[in-house]
């Protein structure tokens, strides 16, 4: 048997007066996350993208099913390391620009290995105390 | 009709998901300790490596085509599985899970253009997750397996078959009966010395000669193959009959510490199964067991003990599995395995109480505690002190990935 743990089996005092009104409580995931099965988590290294408020140690929140358009920022698979960027597409030409005047944009030649892996929707960072 | 989706070469295809690195590099991953190749991707295939190689035996040809090597990362599978399951849902609600890598579509509404759905279907799965899978679509489960063979074969850039009825004889001409679902090769065998070598023959075998000659299972693979659904659905799995949690050691184990902290952690192991699924246990069995191997002296044993009444309450099984491993434990053998079984297994609804023992309610307060504390720490976060040593015996894993998908120390990275 579970008990519950509110209002009505408080042997002495009065029931809540809003326990008929209780909902669950805000849930990060839901904020965040909007299909589970395309959403993979990545730690950004480096601070390429700081212009755009995306710090080193901060951890992506990466949704693959969504189409990556032009503007978007995106974690990008190039010759074989990640990378995160926004995403320029001008006139059949693929760039990655970083967010910091310190680093160079990337245009994307046909001899690269090239794939975006997702669109990044998110940015999750922990201060004091934060596990991650 | 019916559809079977699987993933390609899945266990290399989910390491390669987070090593964009890899693309066209040979991929191996091996099974537990280690031992053999288990699964491998097409550039792996390519150099003629085979599934069930001793990696000992593969190892200076991967070396020298500098191929990747992984051990299993059960966790990173099951995580990817489960999404591919869950994409796969968006468009068919109705999915049978068969294994880590395969299920079964049922689809009791006619579907105007399946094909489509089938192509839609697998590029969403591959853009959602990075899986590559193939899906064939059939009348029954065994013509669904076929057609996705079929899509793999035929159409390996697609991966999509659908078997319609008046394109079967010319697909089962073209299937081996080896190749057929549920035909062993010992069944095999046999139907071809009875010149039946292709699906298209066993579906037009005598029933009777099949169900004589070999058994009711074959009749039903040829009622299948006829069109008529003979394989049950089974959307929720049956309970376990026995719960068993085995593992070979990393290297010899002789001394009875190291085999109990061992079968300790199986118990574990299987209690945690047991009570998954909400059953109780009536007996625990352990066994132990020399290696096979190097000329060294053999010995293996196993005893029973019962619980009364029958538990899911860990220390108990704990208990029960180490008394049962006091009273075959010898000195002076090397020991390379050991298990756990549970059987007698009650499912909570079916369960008889006991007329002369009441239960502790101590034990299912401390159960449901050490559930939430599990949940909260993970699996090693409270454990029974036996089985909490420096387990330098247990699974040899030299070359395990990244948890990238369920552990935040193991999370890709990106500049």
């Amino acid at each position: 048997m579970t008990v519950p743990l509110f209002g009505e089996l408080i042997p002495a005092g009065f029931p809540s007066p809003a326990s008929d009104y209780e909902e669950g409580e805000l849930d990060f995931n839901t904020l965040l996350i909007k299909r589970r099965a395309a959403t993979y988590c990545i730690k950004v290294s480096g601070e390429s993208m700081t212009g755009a408020g995306i710090l080193s140690g901060d951890i992506l929140v990466v949704d693959r099913s969504i189409q990556a358009a032009d503007g978007d920022i995106v974690v990008a698979a190039l010759d074989g390391e990640f990378t995160v960027k926004r995403l320029r597409l001008r006139r059949g030409c693929v760039v990655l620009r970083p967010e910091n005047p310190a680093y160079r944009d990337i245009v994307i030649g046909d001899d690269q290995d090239f794939l975006v892996f997702g669109v990044v929707t998110g940015v999750v960072r922990t201060l004091r105390g934060g596990k991650a | 009709m019916i559809g079977l989706m699987d993933c390609n070469s899945f266990y290399a295809s989910c390491e390669q998901v987070f090593r964009p690195d890899l693309s066209g590099v040979p991929v191996v991953v091996l099974s537990n300790n280690d031992g053999c190749i288990v699964a491998m991707n097409a550039a792996a295939k390519a150099l003629g490596i085979r599934r069930g190689t001793p990696f000992f035996q593969a190892r200076s040809l991967l070396a020298s085509s500098h191929a990747a090597v992984f051990s299993s990362n059960y966790a990173l599978y099951q995580s990817m599985s489960n999404r591919v399951m869950d994409v796969v849902r968006e468009t068919f609600p109705m999915v049978e899970i068969y294994s880590i890598d395969e299920a079964f579509i049922p689809l009791p509404y006619a579907v105007s253009d399946l094909l489509s759905l089938a192509r839609c279907t697998k590029s969403r799965v591959e853009q959602c997750t990075g899986i590559p899978v193939s899906l064939g679509f059939g009348r029954t489960k065994t013509l669904a397996k076929i057609a996705n063979r079929w899509a793999k074969k035929r159409f390996p850039r697609e991966g999509c078959f659908v078997l319609q009825e008046d394109r079967e004889e010319v697909v089962l001409r073209s299937v081996p009966v080896a190749d057929i679902w549920g035909v062993g090769t010992r069944k095999a065998r046999v139907l071809i010395a009875h010149g039946i070598t292709t699906a298209w023959d066993l579906r037009n075998a005598s029933e009777y000669w099949v169900k004589k000659r070999l058994s009711l299972v074959t009749l039903k693979t040829l009622w299948e193959l006829r069109g008529k659904p003979s394989i049950a659905d089974e959307l929720v799995p049956p309970p376990r009959k026995g719960i068993l949690s085995s593992q070979s050691f990393s290297r010899a184990v002789t001394e009875s510490r190291e085999l109990e902290e061992a079968v300790a952690s199986y118990a574990e192991r299987a209690a945690a199964k047991l009570h998954a699924q909400g059953s109780t246990a009536a007996w625990v069995s352990v066994f132990i067991t020399t290696s096979r191997f190097a000329g060294e002296q053999r010995y293996g044993a196993g005893a029973s003990r019962r619980l009364d009444p029958p538990a899911d309450y860990l220390p108990d099984i704990t208990n029960a599995a180490l008394g049962a491993l006091g009273e075959i434990w010898r000195p002076g053998f090397r020991y390379a395995k050991a298990g756990v079984f549970l059987f007698g297994i009650d499912t909570s609804e079916s369960r008889q109480p006991s007329l002369f023992t009441v239960p502790d309610p101590r034990k299912a307060a401390i159960t449901r505690a050490a559930g939430l504390i599990r949940e909260k720490y993970g699996h090693r976060g409270l454990r029974c002190l036996h089985a909490g040593g420096h387990r330098t015996w247990s699974m040899r894993q030299e070359h395990l990935s990244p948890r990238y998908t369920t552990s935040w120390a193991d999370i890709p990275q990106a500049r």
